[in-house]
Formats: structure tokens, C-alpha cells, sequence
């Protein structure tokens, strides 16, 4: 097990960190065990997995829990698609011990999915376009973006709201636009820079994620950058990039790894609505 | 009045909306991939009746609406208000408009009891009981025999609510409805 106290934590502006202090200095509770794993990836261990328990603050709701668990695991030298093969192989296991049906996984890239509910090549559209798009279908749904929207703020309304709901079967979604990269490594698809990451969605949820892990410090430090700028833009408070992790992808081995809500998972396997039901005790009842 | 943040959106509290009081029906909290958090909320506009669906950035805040429910008697309709007493014993009595009685006023009996919703202290909405006993005012006479099956006729009730009854009932006689769907259910005993 990684230790769950973190001195940093994760850049991304839409992910709040809790934090507590201990003799006077300031640690995190992880959002999820992917910098400690990293650093031990760099020091040689292979392929690695771990079910921890990660926080969020200001995650609840019927799919969400500040406190909850993640099966994460990496794999050196293998790819993505035989990742997210990997994870189909785990799902189709666990179906069969628990009697869950279950129809056979789809892979499908992002452009495709905005191409076929859309017509839009999502990589492409202009932030204009996009804003009328979502005026057009969803002119409820609009009242929490700001006039400055972001490419990325429309594109999650118009996946969540119109495609997320229809992705029933398993559905693997990869190839994302390369604003979203996060920690992944980017590539060319058709003559497009994408993100070369996965989720799986799963009776329309989602359920996993996935990268082609990033090497390249330079280009992380330069995200995490561009997360502060975001972050100060909305009144955010400022996080310290983890100068150990920055070192660490450069030692790492080329590798992928995937991070997948076990509590998520336990919903749709026992047909249960709420995490509440499937946690001993909610953050309602702790 | 207190304000409320997103995570606080119960069923049923009472919120400001737009100047309109509303009460939640449900809240779902989206977080989408990586993306900004939302809450995507489903309210009801209890000035009009109307469902609203509403996204809000999440940990935004609402104020709260001052809105309380009470259980009163109907007394009387002076040919624009409906009054009615309160029944905790203060025997404070109160006038809705046709917008608050709305549909509730096609069962409104005197001496039943309702649950009348007020904002502000004045009445925005009245809820009739699930199950009322109405008397029939006028219908077609009813068939002999005719006690089994099938075939309904419209029976105009007391209050002047039109509801489908079988074909048995007679003038006079105390049926209970289900004022949610406004449909008979059976003959009440008088």
C-alpha cells in the first residue's frame, strides 16, 4: 500500500484535494495512490495494482462519495488498447462469479461518439459552434457556465447530458481531445493531436480510466502550468507540482496504467441505484 | 432566511428561484471525466406548478425559501377567495386566490381538510387528501342489476368535479375518489 498522506497532491482544477495538518506541515489526502505508484514504477517494481482508499472533497451524490475506493493498476510495455482489453477481460470475469449479465464491450473513439450524436468533429469545432450546439439541445442545462465557457466546460455538458446517459453496454471511449490529456501522453490519430487515454462507461456511468502514462516532465510541468492559470482564473487555490512525481516519469518505464471506482463497480454488478448502498456508511451516516 | 449550497439540496427544502419559491425534487451531482462538477436539479415552481430543470455550478447557493405547509379546515368560497381556518387551534383564518386553490377547488368540501401552502405567510397552494367523499349531484339513473361489469357513465359530484362512475350509481349516493387521478374508487359509507 502508498501511504494515503500526500505533501502534494494533483494540479487539475476541477479535482479539491482535502488536506490536514501534522506537526505543524500541511499534507494531502490522495485523490488517488497515481503519484506515490509512479515513483515506484521509476524505481523498478513491474507491473503493479492496489485497492485504496482515496478522498475528494465536494464529491457526493447518488455515484459519488468524498471517501471512496479505486482498484488502480499499471502495466509496463504494453499498450492501450491491450489495457483496456485487459479491463474488459476483469469485467467479463467478474459477470461470470456474479451471474451478471452482461453484452459484449464496445471500443469507440470520442470523435466518433460527438460525429454520430452531433455531427461534430469535436477536436475541431470552434467554442461558438459548441455554445450553440448546447444552447440548441440542452437550453436547460446551461445555467452553471459562465459567457467564457470553455471548449472543455461544453464538450463535458454535451458528453454527459446527451451521450454519457446511452453508453449501456460496456463502452470503451478513447482518443480524447488532447485539452484533456491530463496525465497521458499525446498522440496523432487522422492528422489530430489526441489525448491517448480511455474511460469505460458501463450502463451509463463511468467506471474507469485509463492513460498511455506521460515521460515527459518538461510537458507536465508545462500542464500543470496551464491547471494554475485555470485554477487562479476561478478564484482557485494554487497547488505545487510534486517535484518527486516530475522526477519520477522520466525514470519510469513506457507503461499504461487504469484506475477503476471499485464502489462504481459494485453498483452495477449488484443492480444497486446509490453508492450509499453499496458503502457500509455514507459521508451522510459516518 | 438562510442560504442553501448545492450539496444541501434535499428532496423537499424549499428554495428561491428567479423570485419564485420552489421546492426540490431531486438533485443529481454530475462530475463529468475530468471536467467541472455540476449539480443538475429538478424543482417544482410552487408559485405555478411548473417542473423546472436547472443546472447549477456546484457549491453555488440558494436562498431559502420561507415556505410552510399547514393543515386547514375549508370553510367557504365568498366568490373570489377560498377561506380556510387553521386546525392547531388558533382558528387563524386565511383567503386563496383562484391561482393557489387551482386545481384543488373542483374538491374543495366544506369542513374537510386540506394542506394549504404558504409563502410569505400567504397562501400559494392547496393540496387536497388523497381519498375525499363526495356526494353525487347528478348523474344518469342508474341500472339495475348492472353491478358487475363494465360501463361507466359521468357523474357530476357535489363540488362539480366530473368524474366516470359505473353505471350503478345513483343521485345521492357518498363515493370516495382519489383525488390524484380524480377517479372513483368505491361507494362510501355515509
Amino acid at each position: 500500500m502508498t501511504p494515503c498522506l500526500g505533501r502534494f497532491t494533483v494540479t487539475s482544477p476541477h479535482i479539491k484535494s482535502l488536506s490536514l495538518s501534522i506537526n505543524d506541515e500541511v499534507f494531502f489526502l490522495q485523490t488517488s495512490p497515481e503519484y506515490a505508484m509512479k515513483r515506484l514504477l521509476a524505481g523498478g517494481c513491474g507491473s503493479i495494482y492496489q485497492i485504496a482508499t482515496v478522498f475528494r472533497d465536494g464529491e457526493s451524490g447518488q455515484r459519488h462519495n468524498p471517501e471512496f475506493t479505486m482498484l488502480e493498476w499499471y502495466r509496463p510495455n504494453i499498450d492501450l488498447k491491450a489495457l483496456m482489453v485487459e479491463v474488459d477481460q476483469l469485467l467479463q470475469d467478474l459477470c461470470e462469479e456474479f451471474s451478471v449479465e452482461r453484452e459484449k464491450a464496445s471500443f469507440i473513439s470520442y470523435q466518433n461518439l460527438f460525429e454520430s450524436k452531433y455531427q461534430i468533429n469535436p477536436h475541431l469545432v470552434s467554442v461558438n459552434e459548441l455554445r450553440d450546439l448546447a444552447k440548441n439541445h440542452y437550453p436547460n442545462l446551461l445555467a452553471h457556465l459562465s459567457s467564457e465557457a470553455s471548449h472543455d466546460d461544453l464538450l463535458d455538458l454535451l458528453f454527459s447530458a446527451g451521450i454519457e446517459p446511452r453508453l449501456l453496454n460496456p463502452h470503451f471511449v478513447y482518443d480524447y481531445p488532447r485539452t484533456q490529456a491530463q496525465l497521458a501522453k499525446l498522440g496523432e490519430r487522422n492528422g489530430q493531436c489526441v489525448a491517448q487515454r480511455f474511460e469505460l462507461f458501463w450502463k451509463g456511468m463511468e467506471l474507469a480510466n485509463g492513460y498511455d502514462e506521460l515521460q515527459d516532465s518538461e510537458e507536465l510541468s508545462h500542464r500543470s502550468l496551464r491547471d494554475n492559470e485555470i485554477r487562479q482564473s476561478e478564484s482557485l487555490p494554487v497547488v505545487e507540482m510534486d517535484s518527486r512525481l516530475l522526477s519520477a516519469i522520466e525514470e519510469m518505464p513506457m507503461c499504461c496504467g487504469v484506475a477503476l471506482g471499485l464502489d462504481r463497480l459494485q453498483m452495477l454488478l449488484f443492480d444497486q441505484p446509490s453508492m450509499k448502498d453499496v458503502l457500509s456508511f455514507d459521508i451522510d451516516s459516518v | 432566511m438562510a442560504s442553501y449550497s448545492t450539496n444541501e439540496f434535499k428532496s423537499g427544502l424549499k428554495v428561491m428561484l428567479e423570485g419564485d419559491p420552489c421546492s426540490i425534487l431531486e438533485n443529481e451531482f454530475v462530475k463529468p471525466g475530468k471536467g467541472q462538477a455540476f449539480n443538475r436539479v429538478k424543482m417544482r415552481n410552487l408559485a405555478n406548478g411548473r417542473v423546472w430543470e436547472r443546472t447549477f455550478k456546484s457549491g453555488e447557493s440558494l436562498e431559502g425559501a420561507d415556505v410552510m405547509e399547514f393543515e386547514m379546515e375549508y370553510l367557504y368560497n365568498d366568490g373570489e377567495y377560498w377561506h380556510f381556518m387553521k386546525t392547531d387551534g388558533s382558528f387563524e383564518q386565511l383567503a386563496a386566490d383562484k391561482a393557489a386553490t387551482s386545481d384543488a377547488v373542483k374538491w374543495l368540501k366544506e369542513t374537510e381538510k386540506y394542506m394549504v401552502t404558504l409563502w410569505n405567510d400567504k397562501p400559494i397552494g392547496v393540496t387536497a387528501p388523497n381519498f375525499i367523499d363526495l356526494e353525487v349531484a347528478d348523474t344518469d339513473p342508474g341500472l339495475k342489476g348492472d353491478t358487475a361489469q363494465g360501463g361507466t357513465k359521468p357523474a357530476t359530484l357535489s363540488t362539480g368535479a366530473v368524474v366516470k362512475v359505473p353505471l350503478f350509481i345513483n343521485i345521492g349516493e357518498l363515493l370516495r375518489i382519489d383525488t390524484r387521478t380524480g377517479e372513483y374508487q368505491s361507494r362510501a359509507k355515509s
